[in-house]
């Protein structure tokens, strides 16, 4: 197994912390994909995501956190099968978004958001205290 | 040439559960060439998007149509650089003429596609692809092993 997916909620209303370690790429990037719309399932208003433990991230982990984007604004979850048309369907607001928040990327995680652009998208925040306290209030 | 490291291979089926594997032989072959860490994450990012593209792209649209059952890798160090080879049986696919996102556009409004190929871009000096005469696709990718930039 290349990585570990934890979750768990706190607080109430509850937030997801959903902590990775080890690899995301396109052979598990589903699998973190159905934890966090369990979570949603479960009654999380937002989601942290706790990424202090991977040491990689393919482009299947970016489509995985764009679901998750998604997820958390009551969408129904991406159709795989569509790959990055996930992209697409998403709508034309700008900015961070607000209720899906990452915390402590590794340098070489940190490298590929940035080469893509997309840590204009995700906020990152030094701790998963402070993504929680975020997203209560925004 | 006595100096020169082994030429390594490595040879996996055409599955995403072995890109893993793929990751750690970039690794060990980028670190035994005495290339810097900044160009071995940047290759295994590279090499990791090639692979896993050729395996996507091998299923096929059509069920039953004969993909790519098998991926050889190799890797080699030539002159200063890291060439890594992959050779498939895919249909043919060139990956390097295919359109890059723009990046000067929101997340949210651009159009899909385009991440992997731009992580396989961005992470090294050089990108070829040609098809096999007997049917496939070999891609090289190729990193000067200090990360200085190409010239000419």
């Amino acid at each position: 197994m290349s990585m570990s997916i934890a979750s768990e909620h706190r607080g109430e209303p509850a937030i997801a912390l959903v902590t990775l370690a080890g690899e995301l790429d396109a052979s598990n990037f589903e699998a973190l994909i159905g934890t966090i719309q369990s979570c949603y399932a479960g009654g999380a208003i937002g989601c942290v995501i706790d990424l202090g433990g991977l040491t990689f991230m393919a482009s299947s982990g970016l489509v995985a956190l764009y679901a998750a984007e998604r997820i958390f604004r009551g969408e129904a979850a991406p159709d795989l099968e569509a790959g990055w048309q996930v992209f697409h369907d998403m709508g034309g607001e700008s900015g961070h978004v607000t209720n899906v928040r990452l915390v402590d990327t590794q340098d070489a995680v940190q490298r590929v958001l940035d080469r893509t652009g997309m840590s204009r998208l995700f906020a990152t925040d030094p701790s998963v205290d402070a993504a929680m306290a975020a997203i209560r209030g925004g | 040439m006595a100096s020169t490291p082994t030429r390594r291979t490595l040879r996996i089926p055409s599955e995403t559960g072995h890109l893993a594997e793929v990751r750690s032989f970039v690794r060990e072959a980028t670190g035994a060439f005495g290339a810097t860490p900044g160009v071995t994450a940047d290759l295994v990012q590279a090499v990791d998007e090639a692979v896993c593209n050729v395996i996507l792209h091998g299923r096929g649209p059509k069920p039953g149509r004969a993909g790519s059952d098998e991926i050889e890798l190799s890797a080699e160090l030539r002159e200063g650089r890291v060439e890594i080879r992959i050779l498939d049986r895919a249909a043919a696919f060139d990956p390097t003429s295919a359109a890059g996102p723009d990046l000067s556009m929101s997340p949210r409004e651009r159009r899909p596609g385009g991440m992997g190929i731009h992580l396989m871009r961005s992470g090294t000096d050089a990108l070829h692809h040609r098809p096999r005469p007997d049917g496939g696709n070999e891609l090289l990718l190729v990193r000067r092993a200090d990360g200085a930039t190409e010239e000419g």
